[in-house]
């Protein structure tokens, strides 16, 4: 096969054809470099869940459209249009993402209602349109069991991944596989029992890469109200708010390197890096 | 080993059990549908004796019982039920209910609620305290006239559906459900989705009893009067599963000692379930 037979990206490359890139040195990597000032502003984040209540006190009015997944006679289709929350849970995720990234933009796809019964294909249709968006942020706390629809998933969260769109997924409360959360190509996350919102831990035993806060918060909940609520699907939320902010005053960064910051950034780690006193010492 | 992976494997060893029945249930269908004969009538009556043998000794409700009381009595809490899907309506079916008032067959919408949350998603949640939300009361009053102060759910996974849900209510002493506690509800849920299993595979089992034996009375033994397949095709309402059994085996016991003693066999193992 001729050189110029193949497609652009296998061509062999010379270290002059490259962009400049402008790299950090770890440490300097801290919390407050990565997203120290920053409010999430000119991020958009879209919670695929079930459904945002826009009018809802804790989501600050930074609803900015979404869309709904139906079950019609000939399968799934998706409508641009304002919708309710039929739960409580994604307006309880949005609001975390919220609290900590007061200026992110706030999207939502409902992917579960009547006729739905959680089936993984609307659950596709719901990351498909928020990819298709080019959405910064992508909070999932939700996963399906449906061997049918990993392949479909795991090439959304590759693509997902190449344009830039970070997907931040619940581990399964259960003992169970289920997806896309297990894909290396997002960021994975389950619970520690710590309150504070920005205390997040690296799990060096993956498949979960990341805790952060999930148990008993105070929640944004259906109809104006709170609830207390605990499980994966808040600690999740926190990462995404998290990674909004990070995106928001570092726009250039990829989601692998954000992977990166995070894990500068996460409590075990920092608690681990020797201090200056402590690194000369072992040198 | 530790006792948790030592029940863990019995656990697989149950579902795979309830997977190779599974694949001789539709074995026998396809043999029922290919061209019946009392030859096939009596595979399925061996095979009932299987799956009486495996389930027999541990009756359905008792079992399903026997969970949500252990679940309740752990959790210190003030109720405790199992709910399953209704694939036909989209209800979630009280189908096992402890504390909290007589639930048992009520039915709920799967889209709604704390339980439709999790049939929808196969996730388990927690929430407590859900203060200024009307729904909740509402959709707790509507269905079981009991409104919790806290809840937790999980699901009852059969492979890769979400068949039903194991929910304790209000945890005595203490405002919420941790997440200790959602790992150790979900071991309750593991025996209980078997248990749903094997009922459903006894259920399928009884059903294809039922269509066999149609089938023989109808089709092989020519002749049967023709007031007795009237009384069964048009019925008054919806017979009774047990009622339209009685009648076919009382039509193929019109047909001879052999079928008579066939039926009476059938009916044994009939009342192994029962």
């Amino acid at each position: 096969m001729g050189e110029q037979e193949l497609p652009a990206f296998s061509w062999p490359t010379r270290p002059e054809d490259q962009p400049s890139i402008h790299p950090v040195p770890w440490h300097e990597i801290t919390p407050d470099w990565a997203w120290g000032g920053s409010t999430g502003a000119g991020v958009k984040v879209c919670v695929v869940d079930s459904g945002l209540e826009a009018d809802h006190p804790a989501l600050g009015g930074m609803v900015r459209g979404g869309a709904i997944v139906e079950k019609g006679e000939e399968g799934i289709i998706l409508r641009e249009e304002p919708h309710s929350d039929l739960f409580g849970h994604a307006t309880a995720c949005a609001g975390i993402i919220h609290s900590l990234a007061p200026e992110a933009e706030l999207y939502s796809v409902r992917v579960l209602g009547p006729n739905l019964k959680g089936g993984g294909d609307a659950l596709v249709a719901g990351v498909r349109w928020a990819v298709d968006q080019k959405m910064d942020v992508i909070n999932l706390s939700l996963s399906t069991r449906k061997q049918e629809h990993v392949s479909v998933l795991h090439h959304l969260a590759d693509e997902a991944y190449f344009q830039g769109t970070v997907i931040v997924a619940s581990a399964n409360n259960m003992p169970v596989y289920s997806y896309p959360w297990l894909f290396s190509t997002v960021i994975s996350v389950a619970s520690h029992a710590e309150p504070d919102p920005f205390t997040f831990y690296y799990n060096p035993d993956p498949p979960v890469e990341f805790t952060a806060p999930g148990v008993d918060l105070d929640l944004a909940w259906a109809d104006h109200s709170r609830a207390m609520g605990t499980g994966n699907s808040y600690a999740t939320p926190h990462i995404s708010g998290i990674v909004a902010l990070i995106k928001s005053k570092h726009r250039m960064l990829t989601p692998f390197q954000i992977k990166t910051v995070l894990y500068y950034t996460a409590r075990n780690v920092r608690d681990a890096i020797p201090g200056e006193e402590e690194a000369m010492r072992r040198v | 080993m530790s006792e948790d992976s030592d029940m863990r494997r019995e656990l697989e060893a149950a579902r795979s059990t309830i997977a190779a029945q599974a694949m001789q249930i539709h074995q026998l269908q396809a043999t029922e549908q290919a061209g019946s004969s009392v030859g096939a009538l009596r595979d399925i009556l061996q095979f009932s004796d299987v799956v009486g043998a495996t389930v027999g000794q541990a009756p359905y409700h008792a079992l399903l019982d026997g969970i949500i009381q252990a679940a309740r009595r752990l959790f210190d809490a003030g109720a405790a039920s199992i709910l399953l899907l209704d694939h036909a309506t989209n209800d979630l079916v009280f189908e096992a209910a402890t504390g909290g008032g007589n639930v048992l067959n009520m039915r709920i919408p799967a889209h709604q609620g704390i339980a439709g949350w999790v049939v929808m998603t196969g996730e388990p949640i927690a929430v407590s305290d859900v203060r200024r939300d009307p729904r909740w009361a509402r959709d707790f009053a509507e269905s079981t006239g009991y409104v919790p102060q806290s809840i937790m759910a999980v699901p009852l996974l059969l492979n890769e559906d979400v068949e039903g849900v194991l929910e304790v209510l209000d945890k005595k002493n203490q405002g919420s459900f941790g997440l200790d506690d959602m790992e150790l509800l979900g071991l309750f849920a593991h025996p209980a989705a078997i248990a749903v299993e094997q009922a459903r595979m006894v259920t399928k089992i009884g059903a294809l009893m039922v269509d066999e034996l149609r089938r023989v009375a109808e089709h092989e033994h020519a002749g049967v009067a023709d007031d007795a397949r009237v009384a069964l095709d048009t019925g008054s309402g919806t017979p009774d599963r047990t009622l339209e059994l009685a009648r076919l085996v009382h039509r193929i016991g019109r047909k001879g000692d052999k079928p008579r003693e066939l039926a009476i066999e059938i009916l044994n193992s009939v009342a192994k379930f029962t």
